[in-house]
């Protein structure tokens, strides 16, 4: 069992080897936070509440998602796929360890480096910036928010994996699965809060797993679920983490059984 | 495959016009004693065409796949405009600007983008190829070193960005408050994008530069392509007075999209906005100059990062 945490550090070890790619990516990390504050900040000109969020909410949540795209990797993760169209995929299974929870401890260890080395410094450029809203319950809002974030990494990572597993099947998958990443963007509320859509539509979108990935860890950080409907929200997130990690392990192993069949 | 393609392209003119040994490829222009500058731009330019449309070939041959990423530009696009219309369901100005305004910058951003990334991306993908060292078999070919970089990776698939910001001067045009355009609006527009594309092109010429120089730097670089765009793409007088200036003097930016804008708008700029008190009109005219001069900028740059280039020694 010792052999996940030390496929998580491994993981951990090989994103230090990019610390000047690191660097840049945390300069525009920074620079797209600031030019998506601005805007922003103009719609508050005019009204002091957008569905509920004050400016200091909204300001909040800019630099919150900013600096949550770099955990869940939403701008494109095909490590898995890679492997599928160079053939290493047949040496993974060939281990004697879970494939799914082979992924699942690098995706971690890899989440793990991004949290240190993007998130925590993007939250503080965006607190020299522009001034953040922290939380008012710190007891509370912030062991929720870990519970939230670890349960985002899930759902984010079993839906990643499943657009990776499309190169079983396809050799133009990446173009569809690109476009699956790009969807997720904006149904997850990293463009815009997903309270700020029109009521049928924001109901829609906060039932779907993609609001589990971003805008619930951000409700969370932004009190704006409070007592049972806080155990409410984490219990959906909770229910769709695992839903998605099921369907990823199905998926899997009926990927996997492709490659036996093809023979490699 | 496509490097077999590249190499037949590559020889066969050269060894047919077996005249013109004396390429020095280091330079931009490269410079032949024999055959006259416009010989050689017509050789380029005829190397160019045959080049982009192998590279186009190439990707019809996964005809699925290549008409899946034109739409999935497209589609990634448009979530980002949806998302700013969402925004604009809520409040009706942006900083004064109302959605069918910010439309108009947004259009005129996203088509002068797309079509510097069609061109341009050979720049953007140079530093895999510097890490690998692949990009040292550049400098020994006999063609200029910048024309190889630009004629290596023509981006078809780019026309999706371009189609979405077409739809967004569409959508811009249908607000029903706004005045009828002639077709000096329309020239204007014409003119803009072409600059804008310039003054992008010539920012993935630098960051190619870049490359050369500092191999782990790509996502340096995204900040200005890709985040000058975004910026272009919202009203420049929401920033904050050192973006401002940076968008104008640095990264022209403002001749992008948003002078041209203000002019055919007829939109009244905040003061100090406009270099020299220069009135919109003239500034959205001068910007074909402005992109020149950047492009030439770009090109004086990229020149000495390949004189100065020492490879990473792999």
């Amino acid at each position: 069992m010792r052999i996940y945490p030390e496929l998580a550090r491994r993981a951990w070890q090989r994103q230090r080897a990019y610390g000047t790619a690191n660097l840049a990516g945390l300069f525009t990390n920074s620079f797209f936070g600031y030019i998506r504050v601005v805007p922003l900040i103009a719609a508050f000109a005019s009204r002091p509440y957008i569905s509920g969020y004050d400016r200091d909410v909204a300001i909040t949540w800019n630099w919150l998602v900013q600096s949550l795209i770099t955990i869940v990797a939403l701008w494109g993760w095909w490590e898995v796929a890679l492997t599928i169209r160079s053939g290493e995929v047949a040496i993974d299974l060939a281990r004697p360890i879970h494939y799914l929870g082979y992924w699942l401890a690098r995706d971690v260890g890899r989440a793990a480096y991004a949290t240190v080395y993007r998130f925590i410094p993007i939250l503080i450029v965006g607190q020299l910036i522009s001034g953040l809203r922290w939380p008012e319950v710190p007891w509370l809002t912030w062991p929720a928010f870990v519970c939230s974030l670890i349960l985002a990494l899930l759902t984010s990572f079993a839906w990643r994996f499943l657009l990776n597993l499309g190169a079983f099947w396809l050799t133009d998958y990446r173009a569809i699965a690109s476009l699956g990443l790009v969807a997720t963007t904006f149904l997850s509320g990293f463009l815009v809060p997903l309270a700020f859509f029109p009521p049928t539509i924001r109901s829609i979108l906060e039932a779907l797993p993609f609001a589990a990935i971003i805008q619930t860890p951000a409700t969370v950080f932004l009190e704006r679920a409070e007592g049972i409907d806080l155990a409410l929200l984490l219990s959906q997130q909770l229910g769709w983490a695992i839903v998605m990690l099921g369907v990823a392990h199905w998926g899997a192993q009926v990927a996997t059984r492709r490659v036996t069949v093809q023979g490699g | 495959m496509s490097r077999s393609v590249m190499a037949n392209v590559y020889s066969r003119p050269v060894m047919e016009g077996s005249t013109s040994v004396g390429w020095v490829s280091t330079a931009v222009g490269g410079y032949c004693t024999i055959p006259s500058m416009t010989t050689q731009i017509t050789f380029l330019a005829g190397l160019y065409v045959r080049l982009a449309i192998a590279r186009v070939r190439g990707r019809m041959r996964y005809r699925v796949g290549f008409l899946l990423m034109i739409l999935g530009v497209f589609v990634a696009n448009t979530f980002e405009f949806v998302a700013l219309l969402v925004l604009f369901g809520q409040v009706r100005l942006l900083g004064g600007w109302n959605s069918h305004e910010v439309a108009l910058l947004w259009g005129m951003s996203q088509m002068s983008f797309a079509i510097a990334e069609a061109f341009g991306h050979g720049f953007e993908g140079l530093a895999p190829q510097v890490r690998s060292g692949e990009f040292d078999q550049v400098l020994v070919r006999p063609l200029p070193v910048f024309f190889q970089v630009f004629a290596s990776d023509f981006q078809a698939q780019r026309i999706g960005r371009f189609l979405q910001g077409a739809t967004a001067v569409w959508f811009s045009r249908s607000d029903p408050a706004s005045l009828p355009w002639q077709a000096s609006n329309w020239t204007m527009v014409t003119f803009a994008v072409t600059a804008g594309a310039v003054i992008f092109f010539a920012t993935f010429v630098l960051g190619g530069a870049w490359a050369l120089r500092v191999v782990d730097g790509q996502e340096l670089m995204n900040t200005f392509t890709y985040g000058g765009t975004t910026l272009a793409s919202y009203p420049l007088d929401l920033f904050s007075d050192p973006i401002r200036r940076a968008a104008t003097w640095v990264l022209p930016l403002a001749f992008v999209n948003y002078f041209p804008a203000l002019a055919l708008l007829g939109r009244v700029a905040p003061d100090g906005i406009l270099p020299f008190g220069l009135s919109p009109i003239t500034l959205a005219l001068s910007a074909p100059i402005v992109a020149l001069m950047y492009l030439g900028i770009a090109v004086v740059v990229w020149d000495r990062s390949v004189m100065r280039y020492q490879g990473t020694g792999t």
